[in-house]
C-alpha cells in the first residue's frame, strides 16, 4: 500500500506483528519465559463512514490491535495509519483525530463526578470551553444522564460508568471512534440507545467507528464489515452476509399448512421429500420440517408443490446462519 | 510472600535507617560516640544506645506494618472488590485475618533477626545481640505482636467504615511511635501519657526486650510483665475480632463490603 | 511543544487534582496533625542524648527544624510522583491520559504539584511546631537559603522522574520508593550536616544530585561554609554552587528523557496499564 492511499482511508494496518513476553510459574522459585504472539501479520483497511467490527475469541488480539491504532502500544513490526497519520511517527496527530472508549469500568476518576470527568477529558483533548459544555449538555440529554451525572463516579453502577466512558469518546467530535466492547454490562435500554448512537455516528454523521464486541448479534446489527480475528490473524473479513455465506451450515425450513384431512404419507408423497419430518401442529395444521444446505433451491419448489396440491400455507420459518455459527466454525480449535 | 522481595528488603533495612537518624543526631549532640554512650547511660540506664534504638525501630516498623497490612490492605481489597470474594469464600473476614496475623508474626520474628544482625554489625554492637537472652527477646516479641495484631484488627474495623484511611494510619503510626517509647524509655513521658502507653501491648514488650538484651529495667519483673502482655494480647485480639465482626455486619446492613 | 500547551495541561491537571484533594478533607487536616507529631517524635528521640538542664546548640536546632521542613517539601517529587503514576496505572486512567493529544508529563505532574503546594503548608506547620518546641527558629541568610531551596526544586523533580522510571515496573512500589526517598533524605544531609557524617557516607552523598543544593541551603541558613566537598578536592564555596546550578539544568532534562524512555518501553512491552 502506498502513502497516498493511506492518507485517505481512516484506518489502515499493514502486516502488524506484536508479541508479548510473560512468565509461567513452575514452582515457588522457578518460572519460565513465554512469548505470546498477539498479532501475527494483520493487515486491513477501513473505509470512511464504516462501522467496522473486530470479532474474535478471548486472546485473539482485538484489544491489542485497537491499542496499536490508538498509539497505546507500539507494534514489533508492520505499520498502521489512522486518518492518514502513522501511529508510531505522528501519535499526537492520531490522538487529535480519534475518540476512544476502552473496555472496563476503571477508566474514570472515581472521586470526580461524571460531568467533571467529561470536562477534564474534554479539556485535555483540546476542546474549547463553549464546545465542551454544549457537547456535554447534548450527551446528557441524549442518554438521560441527569439523575447521576453530578454524582461521584464511585457511586455509579457498572452500566452508568460505561455510559459515561462512551460519552467521553464522543465529546471530542473526532472523525474516527474506537469502541472496545461498549455495551458490556449495559441494560437492554442503554444498550439499544448506544447502538442507535453508533448508527447515527456512521450513517448520519459519516464518522468511522471501529467496534470490538463479543456479542455476535450486535455485530450483525451494526457492522458494515467485520474482521474475525483468531490466534492473532485475520481468519475472515467481509460483510456479515458474506461471512455467513462462507459457512455452509445446514438450515432448517419449517412450513405450517392446513391439514385438509390429508395423511402424513400422502403429504410426504406430494412434496417428494422423504426426509421431511411431518408432525401434527394442532388446530387442524400440519408442520413440515426439512433440513437443507440450500434454502434458495428447496423453498420455492416446496411451496409450489404445496400450493399446486391445494394446501394453504400458514407460516414459513427459515433458520438463519448466524455470526455465532461463523465465529464457532472459523475459530474452533484455536487456543 | 516470596513474590514481594521489595517488602522483605525494606523490612530488613527500614529499622536500621529509622534508628540511624537519632543515632547520628545523638552522636552529634553529644560530640561523639563516647559522649553519647555516657549521656545515654545516665539518662536511660544503658550505654548501648544503638541497640536500644534498633530494637525500638524494629518494633515500630512491625506495628506500622501491622497497621498498614490490615488497614490499607482492607481498603485496597474493599476498593478492588476482592474483599467481597474473601467474605464469600470464608464466610467472614475474621478467620482469614487471623491466619494472616499468625503468618505475620512469624515473618516479623525472621525480619527482626535479620535487621538486628545488619544494624549490630554496622554499629559494632553484636555482643549485645549474640547472647542467649536474644531467644527470650524473640519470644517476648512474638507475645507482644499478638496484641499488636489484635490492635490492628480494631483499626481495620475502623478503616472499613472510614473512607480516608491513609491519613488516619499516618497519624496512628506517629502516635504509636511517640507513646510506645520507640526512641526513648516510656518514663520520659508525662504520667497520664505513661498510663496510655502501658495499656498498649507493644510498650511493655518493647521495654522488656530491651531489658533482656541490655539489662535495663523491667516494668515490674519479667514474669509479671509477660503475664500482663499475655492478658493484654488476649483482650486486644478478642476486642479486635468483635469490632471487625460488628463492622462487617454494619457495612452489610448498609452499602455492602464493596462500598467505598 | 509550545509552553502555552504545557502550561494549559498543567493547569487542567492541577485543577482536577485539587478538586479530588478537597474530597478528602480528613487527609488535608490529618497531614497537618502528622507534621506536628513528626516534630514531637524527633524532639523526644534526641531527649536521651541531652545532658540535663543544657540548652540545645543552635546549629543542631537549625538542622532538626529545617531538615524536617525539607523532608516534607521533598516528599512530593521523591515519593508522591512515583506513587501517583502507579496509582493512575492501577486505576486505568493512565491510558486515558495517554489517549489525549495534550502533553502527558504535565498531566501526570498535577498530583505531585498539588501535594507540593500543600506540603509547603505542612512544612510551615512543622517549622512553627519545631520553633515552639526547640526554642526558636534559627536562620542567617534566609533569602539566599530560599534561593537554593528553589534551585533544588527542579533537581528534586528530575530525580523524582528518574525514580519513577526506575520503579515503573517494580511490583511493590511503596517499599521501594520509600527506601529510595529515605536514602536520599539521609544521604543528602536533610538532618545531618556533612561534616559530622562518616567519611564513606559523605563520599556517597557527593553522588546524590540533591546534596549540593541542600548543602548550599544549609550553608546560607547557618552562615557557615559548604561542607559536602572535602577541602582536599577543591574550594567547596566555588564548586558546590556551580554543581547545584548545573544539576538544576541537567537533572530535569535527564528526568524527562527517563520518563519518555520508560513510556516507550512500556508501549513496546505490554502497555501502560498495570498488569
Amino acid at each position: 500500500m502506498n502513502s497516498a492511499a493511506n492518507a485517505t482511508a481512516p484506518v489502515v494496518a499493514e502486516k502488524l506483528v506484536k508479541t508479548f513476553r510473560s512468565s509461567t510459574r513452575l514452582g515457588p522459585f522457578r518460572s519460565q519465559r513465554t512469548m505470546v504472539r498477539a498479532l501475527d501479520g494483520v493487515s486491513l483497511r477501513i473505509g470512511r463512514g464504516e462501522c467496522f467490527g473486530l470479532l474474535g475469541p478471548n486472546g485473539a488480539g482485538k484489544t491489542t490491535l485497537v491499542k496499536i491504532f490508538t498509539t497505546l502500544l507500539l507494534p514489533d513490526s508492520g505499520r498502521a495509519w489512522v486518518n492518514g497519520h502513522d501511529v508510531t511517527v505522528e501519535p499526537e496527530e492520531v490522538l487529535h483525530s480519534i475518540g476512544v472508549m476502552l473496555t472496563g469500568e476503571r477508566t474514570l476518576y472515581w472521586k470526580l463526578t461524571g460531568r467533571e470527568n467529561l470536562v477534564f477529558f474534554g479539556r485535555i483533548h483540546g476542546i474549547s470551553e463553549g464546545d465542551l459544555l454544549r457537547k456535554i449538555e447534548q450527551v446528557t440529554g441524549e442518554f438521560r444522564l441527569q439523575p447521576f451525572i453530578d454524582r461521584m463516579v464511585e457511586t455509579y453502577s457498572s452500566g452508568q460508568r460505561i455510559i459515561i466512558s462512551f460519552c467521553k469518546s464522543l465529546v471530542s467530535d473526532a472523525p474516527t471512534i474506537f469502541l472496545d466492547e461498549p455495551t458490556i454490562s449495559l441494560d437492554p435500554n442503554y444498550a439499544a440507545q448506544l447502538r442507535d448512537a453508533i448508527r447515527r455516528l456512521t450513517k448520519v454523521e459519516g464518522r468511522t467507528v471501529i467496534l470490538t464486541t463479543q456479542l455476535m448479534r450486535e455485530a450483525d446489527m451494526l457492522c458494515d464489515r467485520i474482521a474475525l480475528l483468531s490466534g492473532g490473524r485475520i481468519a475472515a473479513t467481509g460483510k456479515p452476509a458474506e461471512l455467513k455465506d462462507m459457512v455452509k451450515e445446514e438450515r432448517v425450513v419449517r412450513v405450517k399448512i392446513d391439514a385438509k384431512n390429508a395423511q402424513s404419507s400422502s403429504v410426504s408423497q406430494i412434496i417428494g421429500l422423504p426426509e421431511a419430518s411431518i408432525t401434527d401442529a394442532g388446530d387442524g395444521q400440519i408442520q413440515l420440517e426439512v433440513k437443507t444446505f440450500s434454502v434458495e433451491e428447496l423453498l420455492p419448489v416446496l411451496l409450489d408443490r404445496l400450493v399446486a396440491n391445494g394446501f394453504r400455507v400458514h407460516r414459513v420459518y427459515v433458520s438463519e446462519t448466524t455470526l455465532e455459527d461463523v465465529f464457532r466454525k472459523l475459530t474452533s480449535g484455536v487456543a | 510472600m516470596l513474590r514481594y522481595r521489595e517488602w522483605i528488603i525494606a523490612a530488613m533495612l527500614y529499622p536500621v535507617i529509622f534508628a540511624s537518624i537519632p543515632i547520628f543526631l545523638g552522636t552529634w549532640l553529644a560530640s561523639g560516640a563516647e559522649g553519647a554512650s555516657m549521656i545515654f547511660a545516665k539518662n536511660v540506664g544503658t550505654e548501648a544506645y544503638s541497640t536500644f534504638l534498633l530494637v525500638g525501630a524494629n518494633m515500630w516498623f512491625f506495628v506500622m506494618t501491622a497497621l498498614w497490612d490490615f488497614g490499607l490492605k482492607l481498603r485496597k481489597e474493599q476498593a478492588s472488590g476482592v474483599l467481597e470474594d474473601i467474605y464469600i469464600a470464608a464466610g467472614n473476614l475474621t478467620w482469614p485475618l487471623f491466619g494472616s496475623g499468625l503468618f505475620g508474626i512469624l515473618q516479623c520474628m525472621a525480619k527482626f533477626i535479620a535487621s538486628m544482625a545488619i544494624g549490630s554489625i554496622l554499629y559494632g554492637t553484636l555482643r549485645y545481640v549474640v547472647n542467649p537472652n536474644f531467644l527470650y527477646c524473640l519470644g517476648m516479641l512474638a507475645v507482644g505482636l499478638v496484641g499488636v495484631y489484635g490492635l490492628s484488627f480494631m483499626i481495620g474495623a475502623l478503616v472499613l467504615r472510614v473512607k480516608e484511611a491513609f491519613s488516619l494510619l499516618v497519624i496512628l503510626q506517629m502516635l504509636f511511635g511517640i507513646v510506645m517509647g520507640v526512641f526513648y524509655p516510656v518514663s520520659f513521658l508525662p504520667y497520664g501519657l505513661r498510663l496510655v502507653s502501658y495499656a498498649l501491648p507493644m510498650t511493655i514488650a518493647l521495654n522488656d526486650m530491651r531489658a533482656l538484651l541490655l539489662s535495663t529495667q523491667y516494668v515490674l519483673d519479667v514474669n509479671w510483665d509477660t503475664f500482663v502482655i499475655l492478658c493484654q494480647s488476649l483482650l486486644y485480639v478478642t476486642v479486635g475480632a468483635i469490632a471487625l465482626r460488628r463492622s462487617e455486619r454494619g457495612i452489610r446492613r448498609g452499602a455492602g463490603l464493596a462500598s467505598l | 511543544m509550545r509552553p502555552s500547551r504545557i502550561g494549559r495541561a498543567l493547569i487542567i491537571a492541577l485543577r482536577k487534582d485539587f478538586i479530588v484533594a478537597l474530597r478528602y478533607p480528613f487527609e488535608l487536616v490529618g497531614s497537618f496533625v502528622a507534621s506536628i507529631l513528626m516534630v514531637l517524635l524527633v524532639v523526644l528521640a534526641i531527649r536521651p542524648f541531652i545532658p540535663s538542664a543544657q540548652p540545645l546548640p543552635p546549629d543542631f536546632i537549625l538542622s532538626v527544624s529545617w531538615g524536617g521542613f525539607i523532608l516534607l517539601l521533598s516528599s512530593s517529587p521523591l515519593f508522591e510522583l512515583s506513587i501517583s503514576v502507579r496509582q493512575e496505572r492501577t486505576d486505568g486512567t493512565l491510558e486515558q491520559i495517554f489517549l489525549s493529544p495534550s502533553p502527558k508529563l504535565p498531566l501526570l505532574l498535577g498530583r505531585a504539584l498539588r501535594s507540593q503546594i500543600l506540603s509547603v503548608l505542612y512544612g510551615a506547620c512543622y517549622l512553627a511546631s519545631a520553633a515552639y518546641l526547640l526554642g526558636g527558629l534559627q536562620f542567617q541568610d534566609l533569602p539566599q537559603g530560599i534561593y537554593y531551596l528553589l534551585l533544588g526544586i527542579p533537581i528534586f523533580y528530575g530525580l523524582g522522574l528518574v525514580m519513577m522510571a526506575i520503579t515503573f515496573n517494580v511490583r511493590e512500589i511503596i517499599p521501594t520508593v520509600t527506601l529510595l526517598q529515605i536514602g536520599v533524605a539521609f544521604l543528602s544531609g536533610f538532618f545531618l550536616p556533612f561534616n559530622i557524617m562518616p567519611y564513606p557516607l559523605r563520599v556517597l552523598a557527593m553522588f546524590i544530585p540533591t546534596s549540593y543544593s541542600i548543602d548550599m541551603f544549609r550553608s546560607a541558613i547557618s552562615g557557615s561554609q559548604p561542607q559536602l566537598i572535602p577541602s582536599s578536592m577543591g574550594p567547596a564555596y566555588l564548586l558546590e554552587p556551580i554543581f547545584a546550578h548545573v544539576l538544576a539544568l541537567v537533572l530535569p532534562l535527564l528526568g524527562i528523557v527517563a520518563f519518555k524512555a520508560t513510556v516507550q518501553r512500556a508501549k513496546r512491552r505490554g502497555g501502560l496499564q498495570q498488569g
